[in-house]
C-alpha cells in the first residue's frame, strides 16, 4: 500500500516534520519499487494532529497537511493537484474538478517535491471546493467539520492535459484520523466562588468532570494560583501567573487531595483553580487547549480560629 | 525592589498627607481617603525535594478611594518582582474617577458590558461611562493582550502570544434596575507585532466582532426579569482566503462591509435570560442560558459552551433565620449543532442547610450531585467510551458551644465524603474513587486571659482501583490576644502518619500566625509555615523539610 499515515504519537517541532517527510519520501520508494508504474507520479500524505473542526486549521498551519509528491518518470512534469476531504456521514468536500492551480508545480524526474502551505491553501480554497453532504455555511461559519473519521486525499493531474497522473483514491489518501471537539472539564469541587475553610492538616478535595469524548488515556493538569492581590479578577491571575505556579500536578484521574505534604494554602487569600485535560498521544483535539473554566475560592480562617475570639 | 521602595513610601506619604489633611485643615467631608496599601515579603526554603517556590518575592498593592467632594477617585495598583515577558503583565495600575454620571477608565481596568461580550477582561487604556438621566453610554478602548514570548506556565498552550487591541461601546436607556443596553465590540491581534516561525504550530492573528444586547426590568422591586443575547463574529486567522460569495450567509455579507471575513470566520450567539423573586425571607430563580459551541468573545474570559441549561434556585430562611436552606437544580444537555458524536445529558443540583437554634449549637450541611449521561448524537454510541457517571459529595459539620464567665468550651467536627461512580463497566474499575476526610477539634477557651488551647484528631482516606491512601493524626495548637486584643498570636500542629499503598511516613505541619495592629491605621500581619515528612526507610518518596513565610505591612486609611 503505497498511502499511509498519521503520526499519532509525533509532537510538535522541526525534529518531528523532518522524520515526517524521510518517511514518505522512504515510502514512495517502497511503494514504487513493489508495483506496476500505472501513473508517473506518487503522492503520500500526513496529517498531522490534533484534528481540529476548522478546515482552515488544515490549510493554512504550516505542515498539518505535509505531502510529498515524486515523479517517476524520465521527464518533467507540470502538474496541478485536487483535493477530497470525506467522512462518515457522507461528507464529502473537494476541489472543483474544473479548478487548476494558478502556476503549475513542477516535478523534476525522481526529485521528491514537497507541497508547500500555499500549495494545500490553493487546493482547498473554500471560493472553489465543492460541497456534499455539508453546507459550505456550515463548514466555513458554523461548527466546522462534524465529529467523526475522515480522510484526505490528493490527486495529479497533468496541467497542460489534465489527465490524472497519479492513481485515485485510495492511492494518495491519508490513513483515517477523527476529528474532534471535546470540551474541557468542569470543576466540581470546591463549588465556584465558596469559602472554603481552612483545616489543620490542611485537606481539601478538588474534583472535576471527566469530558465525554475524551481518550481512556487521557490526563488532566491540576493548577493552583494564588490570586495577588486577592482583588485581582481571578482570570487576569492566570494570565498573569509565572513559574512556580502555587500548585501545578498532572493526574490519572479527576481529583486530588490536597494534603499535608503539599503546598499549604495561607489562611486569607484567594486561589484560582484550572484543570487542564490533556491527550499524552496528542491526538484529540480540546476546545481552549483542553483548559477549563477558572474556578476560585476563598480560603478563609476555620472556625474554632474565630470562636476563639467570642 | 529599590523601585517599590520608593512608590511605597510615596503612596505613604500622600495617604498620610491627606489623612492629616482631613484631620486638620480640610473639612472632613470634602477630602476622604478610603482603601487600603499593602507591602508582603514572601521567603522559602526547601530541602530535600525541589523547590516549589521562589526563595524570595515581594508585591506592593493599594486598593482605595479618594473622594473630593462628590468626585470620587478610585484606583489601585500592583507592583512586584512577578513581571515576565511570557505572561500578562503582572505589574498593573487603574484608576476610575468617577463624578455623579460621569466615571472614566485610565489604565489597567476590567469593565463588564454584558457576560456574552465586554465581560471583565482586563484591558489597559481608557473608557468612560456615562449615566445621564435615563441616558446610558459607555466606550473602552485599549490593550486586551500584550505581546508575549512561548510561556511555560500552560504547557498545552505555549504559543507566543500577539498584542491584541479594540474597543467596546454601549448605548442604552435605563437606570439599574430597568434598562436595555445595546453593546457593539471589535477587538483583533496585531498581526505583525509577532514574528511566525515558518514550521511548526503557529498562532494565527484572530479578530473578534460582538453585537448584543443587556437588559434588566423589575417588577413590584422583588421580581426581576433579565435578558441577554450576543451574537459574535470570530476570524480564527486574519490571513485566509477571501471567502464571501452570493451562497454566503445575507448577514455575514451584510457584515463584512465593514469587517475583515474571510475562510476561517465563524459566528455564533449567546442567550441568556433569568427571572428572580426575592422576598425577605425566601427567593427563587430561574435561569435559563444557550450557549452556541465555541461562542467566544475576546472581551471575556473563556467559559463553558455547547450547552443549553435550565437551572432553578431556591432558598429559604425559617424560624427567624435560625433555619437557611439553599441550593440548585439544573439540567444541561450539549450538541447544539449535532456535529458531536454523542449528546450528553446532565442533571447538575445542590442544597445546603444551616441550622443554630441557639448559641451552644449549630450544624452546616451540604450535598451536591453531577449527574452525566450520554445519547446517540452524530453517531451510533460506543459502550466502551460511553459516558454515565455521577459524582457525588455529602458534607456535615456541626458544632458545640459551651461558655461561662472564665471560660468557654468548642467541639466540632467536619465530615466530608466524594465519590465517584463511573456506570461504564470497561472504565469503572480504574475511574471509581471514594474519598473522606473527618476532623474532630475541642478548644479550651480561657476568657479573662484571653489564651485558648485546641486538641484533636484527623483522619483522610482516599481509595480507588490504582490505590488507597489514608492519613491518620492528631492536631494541638494554642493562641493568645495581648494588648487588648491588638496583637493575636496562634500557633497550630499536626502530626499525621500518611500511608500510601504498603508505603509510609509521618508528615508534621506547623503553623505561626501572628497579627499586630500597630496603630489605627498600620497592622502588620506574619505567616509562618513548616512542614517535615519523614519517610519510611526503604520508601520511595522523600523525606524533605520546607519553610515558608510571609511578612505583610498594611496602611489602612
Amino acid at each position: 500500500m503505497c498511502t499511509v499515515f498519521n503520526l499519532r504519537t509525533a509532537k510538535p517541532g522541526k525534529r518531528k516534520y523532518s522524520l515526517t517527510f524521510l518517511v514518505l519520501i522512504i515510502l514512495i520508494l517502497v511503494c514504487l519499487s513493489g508495483r506496476g508504474q500505472a501513473y508517473s507520479v506518487a503522492i503520500a500524505i500526513a496529517v498531522t494532529p490534533a484534528y481540529t473542526s476548522r478546515i482552515t486549521d488544515y490549510t493554512n498551519q504550516p505542515n498539518k497537511i505535509m505531502a510529498t509528491i515524486i515523479n517517476t518518470s524520465s521527464t518533467t512534469k507540470e502538474i496541478y493537484i485536487l483535493g477530497n476531504f470525506s467522512g462518515e456521514g457522507g461528507i464529502r468536500i473537494y476541489t472543483n474538478p474544473t479548478y487548476k492551480m494558478p502556476e503549475p508545480i513542477v516535478l523534476q524526474p525522481y526529485v521528491p517535491y514537497i507541497m508547500t502551505r500555499n500549495n494545500v491553501g490553493d487546493v482547498f480554497d473554500a471560493n472553489h471546493l465543492l460541497f456534499e453532504g455539508i453546507s459550505k455555511n456550515q463548514l466555513l461559519y458554523g461548527p466546522g467539520l462534524p465529529e467523526g473519521e475522515y480522510t484526505l486525499c490528493l490527486r495529479a493531474y497533468d496541467y497542460n492535459t489534465n489527465q490524472p497522473l497519479s492513481a485515485e483514491d485510495p492511492q494518495g489518501c491519508s490513513n483515517s484520523f477523527t476529528v474532534t471537539n471535546v470540551e474541557p472539564s468542569e470543576i466540581l469541587q470546591p463549588v465556584c466562588g465558596e469559602e472554603v475553610m481552612s483545616t489543620t492538616p490542611q485537606a481539601i478535595i478538588f474534583s472535576w468532570t471527566r469530558p465525554p469524548g475524551i481518550p481512556l488515556n487521557a490526563q488532566y493538569n491540576l493548577k493552583i494560583i494564588e490570586v495577588l492581590p486577592g482583588t485581582r479578577n481571578q482570570d487576569n491571575a492566570i494570565q498573569t501567573a509565572n513559574n512556580p505556579v502555587f500548585f501545578s500536578k498532572d493526574l490519572l484521574i479527576n481529583t486530588y487531595l490536597l494534603g499535608p505534604l503539599d503546598p499549604q494554602l495561607v489562611p486569607g487569600n484567594k486561589y484560582v483553580v484550572v484543570v487542564t485535560v490533556f491527550d499524552p498521544a496528542h491526538i484529540v483535539n480540546f476546545r481552549n487547549f483542553g483548559m477549563s473554566a477558572s474556578c476560585s475560592f476563598n480560603y478563609v480562617k476555620d472556625l474554632s480560629t474565630d470562636k476563639k475570639k467570642e | 525592589m529599590h523601585r517599590s521602595a520608593v512608590l511605597f513610601l510615596f503612596f505613604l506619604i500622600t495617604g498620610s498627607l491627606f489623612s492629616q489633611s482631613v484631620k486638620d485643615t480640610i473639612k472632613p467631608k470634602l477630602f476622604t481617603l478610603h482603601g487600603n496599601i499593602g507591602l508582603s515579603f514572601m521567603a522559602y526554603a526547601v530541602d530535600g525535594i525541589p523547590s516549589r517556590q521562589l526563595p524570595t518575592s515581594y508585591i506592593l498593592s493599594a486598593n482605595a478611594t479618594l473622594s473630593i467632594g462628590k468626585f470620587d477617585l478610585p484606583f489601585s495598583f500592583v507592583y512586584s518582582d512577578k513581571q515576565r515577558s511570557y505572561a500578562q503583565s503582572f505589574d498593573e495600575f487603574g484608576i476610575s474617577p468617577t463624578y455623579k454620571w460621569l466615571t472614566v477608565h485610565l489604565g489597567y481596568r476590567n469593565v463588564t458590558f454584558s457576560n456574552y461580550s465586554l465581560a471583565g477582561h482586563s484591558f489597559l487604556g481608557a473608557g468612560i461611562e456615562l449615566t445621564p438621566g435615563i441616558f446610558r453610554f459607555g466606550f473602552v478602548y485599549g490593550q486586551f493582550n500584550r505581546k508575549t514570548s512561548g510561556s511555560p506556565v500552560f504547557e498545552t498552550d505555549q504559543l507566543p502570544q500577539f498584542k491584541r487591541t479594540g474597543f467596546a461601546v454601549k448605548l442604552g436607556l435605563g437606570n439599574e434596575k430597568n434598562f436595555v443596553d445595546l453593546i457593539f465590540q471589535r477587538i483583533r491581534d496585531d498581526s505583525t507585532s509577532l514574528h511566525q516561525p515558518d514550521t511548526g504550530t503557529i498562532r494565527t492573528p484572530e479578530q473578534n466582532v460582538v453585537a448584543g444586547i443587556n437588559s434588566r426590568f423589575t417588577f413590584f422591586k422583588k421580581l426581576v426579569w433579565e435578558v441577554e443575547g450576543a451574537f459574535s463574529l470570530y476570524t480564527n486567522d486574519m490571513r485566509a482566503n477571501p471567502s464571501l460569495d452570493s451562497t454566503t450567509a445575507p448577514i455575514i455579507r451584510n457584515m463584512n462591509k465593514f469587517l475583515v471575513i474571510n475562510q476561517s470566520s465563524e459566528y455564533y450567539s449567546a442567550i441568556r435570560s433569568s427571572l428572580k423573586y426575592k422576598s425577605k425571607s425566601w427567593s427563587l430563580k430561574l435561569e435559563y442560558r444557550r450557549i452556541d459551541p465555541n461562542y467566544r468573545s475576546m472581551g471575556a474570559y473563556y467559559f463553558s459552551n455547547d450547552l443549553e441549561n435550565l437551572t432553578l434556585t431556591p432558598s429559604v430562611a425559617l424560624f427567624k433565620r435560625k433555619l437557611t436552606i439553599s441550593g440548585s437544580v439544573g439540567m444541561q444537555r450539549d450538541n447544539l449543532k449535532g456535529v458531536k458524536k454523542a449528546t450528553s445529558i446532565r442533571t447538575i443540583g445542590n442544597a445546603n442547610l444551616s441550622y443554630n437554634p441557639s448559641t451552644k449549637f449549630g450544624v452546616d450541611a451540604s450535598y451536591s450531585n453531577y449527574y452525566i449521561m450520554q445519547q446517540a448524537g452524530r453517531l451510533p454510541l460506543n459502550d466502551t467510551t460511553k459516558i454515565q457517571q455521577v459524582n457525588q459529595s455529602y458534607s456535615l459539620m456541626p458544632r458545640l458551644l459551651f461558655f461561662n464567665s472564665s471560660l468557654s468550651h468548642m467541639i466540632m467536627v467536619m465530615y466530608n465524603r466524594s465519590t465517584f461512580s463511573d456506570g461504564n463497566q470497561f472504565t469503572c474499575k480504574n475511574a471509581n474513587f471514594t474519598s473522606q476526610i473527618a476532623q474532630l477539634t475541642y478548644v479550651l477557651g480561657l476568657v479573662k486571659t484571653k489564651w485558648s488551647f485546641s486538641i484533636g484528631g484527623t483522619y483522610t482516606t482516599f481509595s480507588n482501583a490504582l490505590s488507597e491512601s489514608t492519613t491518620m493524626g492528631g492536631t494541638i495548637g494554642i493562641s493568645k490576644s495581648f494588648f487588648k486584643d491588638k496583637l493575636t498570636f496562634t500557633w497550630n500542629n499536626s502530626g499525621v502518619y500518611a500511608q500510601q499503598q504498603q508505603e509510609g511516613g509521618w508528615v508534621l505541619n506547623s503553623n505561626i500566625t501572628g497579627n499586630y495592629k500597630v496603630h489605627k491605621h498600620h497592622s502588620l500581619r506574619l505567616n509562618l509555615f513548616y512542614t517535615r515528612n519523614f519517610s519510611d526507610p526503604g520508601s520511595t518518596s522523600v523525606s524533605f523539610h520546607e519553610f515558608k513565610g510571609d511578612l505583610s505591612y498594611v496602611y489602612s486609611f
